[in-house]
């Protein structure tokens, strides 16, 4: 059976223009981070910005689609960067 | 380390920092805001970053450069926040006992920085709306 999960999640650039907040605490039964992507962007609609276009962090490091997160965990997605 | 700052970036006090009697080279890069970008006539820039994170990226990308190349000391400043055109918005420093160490850790810094570190920026034009660089 899959658990309820309380996480934190962190929008930057044109993920925040587009949902209108920079964090929200979202609840959520899906267990990878590709499927909270999805989950979010199908209630969200992110737009232009899709999966491919995107990176993803866990609690403040780097990270991939296909890991799981748990409850109280901190995400992160990440748009194309341009640093420098 | 990487040091993000709201205010100008003061290039000689952070050259001074790195003074070491061991060095025989010192290698820097600063990129610059520039007035145009693909004919567009560039007004400002935001730059915005996720600053946990990016300090987290930065570590890894220090560590690399140790282990690749012979140097004393880096250092690295990235602005954020609004920019006009001429103003500084990353600076990169490297000492090294000999230069070609300094030369290609200083490289490798930038670089690694422009693909890995999340730091954004938005440009401002004259004559077209402002858009996310790199963005779809």
């Amino acid at each position: 059976m899959k658990h309820t999960k309380k996480i934190k999640i962190y929008y930057y650039t044109s993920l925040r223009e587009q949902r209108g907040c920079d964090s929200e605490t979202w609840k959520t039964k899906t267990e990878t981070l590709k499927e909270l992507y999805v989950e979010l962007n199908q209630k969200h609609h992110f737009g232009r910005v899709s999966i491919e276009h995107l990176k993803v962090a866990l609690n403040n490091e780097m990270n991939s689609w296909e890991n799981t997160f748990e409850n109280n965990d901190t995400v992160t997605f990440i748009p194309p960067v341009s640093g420098g | 380390m990487l040091k993000l700052t709201h205010t100008k970036i003061d290039s000689i006090e952070l050259k001074r920092s790195l003074a070491n009697p061991s060095a025989g080279a010192l290698v820097t890069f600063e990129g610059w805001v520039r007035d145009v970008n693909k004919n567009r006539k560039v007004i400002r820039l935001e730059y915005e970053a996720a600053e946990e994170l990016a300090q987290n990226e930065f570590k890894k990308i220090e560590q690399e450069v140790y282990q690749r190349y012979e140097i004393l000391c880096l250092e690295c400043v990235h602005r954020v926040g609004t920019l006009a055109v001429g103003d500084l918005a990353v600076w990169v420093s490297v000492i090294s006992a000999h230069r070609k160490d300094s030369f290609s850790a200083c490289e490798y810094i930038i670089d690694e920085l422009k693909q890995r570190v999340p730091i954004w920026k938005k440009e401002h034009y004259l004559e077209w709306d402002s858009g996310w660089i790199n963005h779809p």
